[in-house]
């Protein structure tokens, strides 16, 4: 996937770094079922006592052409004010509603937690709506409703959506893109997105979904020796700090905040490890 | 021989007076620049010093190296009315008569870090990055090692002579900075209990938190004010802004406080502040935030409220200034250093500018005669202003030259006046085009040359600035550690022995 489509996608997704990364791993993170399980081969595992507000929810994603396409796997692990992204088995990062974010080493048992005020010294904006729902609720209403139907555990609306991207410098901006979305309504989450651009093509398939309790959610972010990022600076005699300073946080500059024409972009953060 | 050397003075101040008189233009002793600098000289040439100061206050801008101090006076200076350009402003305390350049090294680093740089101020003995208040004989992180290398601070002093003592800080007072004032530890992380390792709970080095509150009472703090609440409170306490406390020994010091001293009060959020008493109040622990306090750019957004700096300064005085003997007060700006390492100037200099404020304050509500006032930082950043923009550039602004036009670089791509060596603001392959990014703006990283995750402190000398009673002993070069003996011979701590 391009550099420039990237950013276009960047204007949907809540976070769209990672998109970029390599391993997909399925988060090995407990949950528990209170509800009826539905399993069908190739739908959607869900367990109909799934709550909004505490669920782990399974992604497929798929991104490039036709031709090269890479795969990735996403578990969100939602519990009430805090949202859990994994996607690779080197760190996680959580989303607190009050806007704070933190980054989870599982290896090292080591997490770094950034304050609102961090991320935006830091020039990080982030749609914690986004961040809670991968598409902002409110952005919902530009697209265009089509049919609703009901799935085995929810009620699914589909929307879609086309737009133009900035036009700018950069090659394969100022072209069309079209968005193809299948909302569950009870959970506000996507139970498929597909958004494309030109012969790109970006894709999100939720194929399992299961309910968290306190229990499971604590097995993922407890017994971590955490730091905050405000104090990383001090900390260079810290071998694992040390090494994260050297190797970046969370990577800057060309890594686009800034369209070619200075624009700065909504949520354009990059993690890299 | 005398009688020569005099005559030849008298002879060259002859030589001077007729030559000034003969040689300059009224072009130039007109000039605003010739004639108020040379009332300046004559102010200073007339100037005279008392020895001893009944009381000190000594503030430290965390990371507020030189190049800080003059982007912090051009950034004020540019938001005042009328200014000329922002450049002619001074910081409140670039008045002070006397300034000296101080070496921040630690006995283990030529670039220093906040722990072994207020060891040195605080207790007059150099040692090295990392510990507080224990001389370098100490290991980092060992606690046996530390035993029976305490060293005595300013603090303890200042109690033993019976005066009133208080430190304020906008990081965590568990903070290396502040702690060094008050605790001794091998390890500045030892914030909570929580921290200690088994080799220093086995062998009973205590947390910095504790160390703080459980004082004697003779040796208690007045005042303590700034973040860090979570060292103080147990683990299964979640506290007023929703967060958890991370003492594993239950223990809950801010209750403490109140119990152990006299006349004591516990506030953590700006509205209790605001209602303490303090003609009834004598200690007093203030912990506004979970960890540090928020930077003045982010103050107002804070969930509980927060004091400014100014305002702790002048409670802090308001309660010390009870004790007829004198105080010590020790203030720190603690953010500067956390908004150069995410490389964003404009949270540095806007810390840096209330730190002039709190000084300002301090200043206005205490008496010169009889009060040293000193202020300082802990170390530099890789902070630099550069190229050449003409008079009145906006201080966070692209460089424009003198003819008013964008200055480009080799790139072809323009250029922020403010940059840093190393950091965040590092690109690996080709930089942004700032053309059409709003620099000044709150969030603007700048950029820098060494891509880091964090960007780091400098060795270069930091500046030493005084006024009161013995700041006159404040002048030429001078090793971090003299600062400690400024205080404590101007404030006759009777510091014979460390």
């Amino acid at each position: 996937m391009s550099r420039s489509t990237f950013k276009s996608v960047s204007l949907f997704l809540g976070v769209t770094g990672p998109l970029l990364m390599g391993t997909p791993v399925v988060a090995d993170t407990q949950s528990a079922s209170q509800g009826h399980q539905h399993v069908e081969e190739g739908k959607l595992i869900c367990d109909s006592a799934t709550q909004a507000t505490r669920f782990q929810a399974s992604y497929e994603i798929t991104a490039g052409t036709e031709d090269k396409a890479q795969a990735h796997h996403l578990t969100l692990t939602r519990f009430d004010d805090t949202i859990v992204y994994q996607r690779g088995p080197v760190s996680y990062e959580a989303w607190q509603k009050n806007g704070e974010y933190v980054r989870y080493f599982p290896e090292q048992k080591r997490s770094i937690s950034y304050r609102r005020s961090d991320l935006l010294a830091l020039n990080i904006h982030t749609d914690i709506d986004k961040q809670f729902h991968l598409i902002s609720p409110a952005a919902l209403s530009r697209f265009d409703k089509s049919d609703e139907h009901k799935d085995t555990c929810f009620t699914q609306q589909n929307y879609t959506h086309n737009s133009y991207t900035h036009k700018g410098k950069a090659q394969n901006q100022g072209k069309q893109q079209s968005l193809a979305l299948n909302w569950i309504s009870e959970l506000q989450l996507p139970a498929s997105l597909t958004i494309t651009q030109g012969e790109h093509q970006l894709n999100y398939r939720l194929t399992k979904l299961t309910p968290i309790n306190q229990q499971g959610f604590d097995l993922l972010t407890s017994g971590y020796q955490d730091l905050d990022f405000a104090d990383v600076g001090d900390s260079e005699s810290d071998p694992f700090i040390a090494k994260m300073i050297t190797q970046g946080f969370i990577q800057h500059g060309s890594s686009g905040f800034y369209s070619a024409d200075g624009q700065q972009l909504e949520g354009g953060h990059d993690h890299h490890h | 021989m005398m009688i020569k050397r005099l005559a030849a003075l008298i002879s060259c101040s002859l030589v001077t007076m007729a030559a000034n008189s003969a040689v300059l233009p009224s072009v130039q002793t007109d000039s605003h620049w010739y004639k108020e600098s040379a009332q300046r000289v004559s102010d200073k040439a007339t100037l005279e010093t008392k020895a001893k100061a009944k009381n000190v206050i000594l503030f430290v801008g965390d990371g507020m190296g030189i190049s800080t101090l003059t982007a912090a006076r051009i950034y004020q200076g540019q938001q005042m009315a009328g200014n000329q350009g922002g450049e002619e402003n001074f910081l409140s305390f670039e008045k002070f008569d006397h300034t000296a350049l101080i070496k921040t090294y630690n006995t283990n680093q030529q670039t220093p870090d906040s722990a072994g740089t207020m060891t040195a101020i605080a207790t007059g003995v150099k040692s090295k990055a990392g510990v507080l208040s224990v001389s370098d004989e100490a290991l980092r992180g060992n606690c046996l090692s530390s035993k029976d290398n305490e060293l005595v601070t300013l603090v303890d002093l200042a109690n033993a002579k019976g005066l009133s003592t208080g430190v304020v800080s906008t990081a965590r007072i568990t903070h290396a900075t502040p702690a060094a004032t008050y605790a001794n530890s091998p390890e500045r992380n030892w914030e909570a209990d929580s921290n200690l390792p088994a080799e220093a709970v086995a062998n009973e080095c205590k947390d910095i938190a504790y160390q703080m509150v459980m004082r004697d009472k003779d040796n208690a703090l007045s005042v303590a004010l700034g973040g860090g609440r979570r060292a103080f409170i147990p683990d299964t306490v979640t506290d007023g802004e929703n967060k958890k406390g991370k003492r594993k020994d239950g223990m809950d010091l801010t209750k403490a406080w109140v119990e152990n001293f006299d006349n004591a009060a516990y506030v953590w959020n700006s509205d209790e502040f605001d209602a303490i008493d303090t003609s009834t109040t004598d200690h007093l622990l203030g912990l506004f935030n979970s960890s540090h306090m928020e930077y003045e750019a982010d103050r107002a957004d804070d969930v509980g409220g927060e004091p400014s700096l100014t305002e702790m300064t002048e409670k802090s005085l308001e309660i010390l200034k009870k004790n007829d003997n004198g105080y010590l007060l020790i203030v720190e700006s603690g953010r500067i250093d956390h908004g150069h390492h995410a490389g964003n100037a404009k949270r540095a200099l806007a810390d840096a500018v209330e730190l002039s404020n709190a000084v300002k304050a301090a200043v206005e509500n205490t008496d010169p005669e009889e009060t040293l006032i000193l202020v300082t930082a802990d170390h530099s950043h890789v902070f630099t202003i550069a190229g050449y923009p003409k008079r009145g550039n906006p201080i966070l602004g692209l460089v424009h030259g003198v003819d008013g036009s964008v200055s480009t670089a080799l790139d072809g791509k323009p250029y922020t006046t403010l940059g840093y060596t190393n950091g965040p603001g590092a690109v690996v392959g080709n930089r942004d085009d700032l053309t059409s990014v709003d620099t000044q703006d709150k969030d603007f990283m700048q950029q820098s040359l060494i891509p880091m995750g964090s960007e780091t402190h400098a060795g270069e000398d930091i500046s030493l600035h005084a006024t009161g009673p013995g700041s006159n002993l404040v002048q030429g070069v001078m090793e971090q550690n003299v600062i400690f003996h400024i205080i404590n011979q101007a404030q006759a701590l009777g510091g014979t022995k460390y």
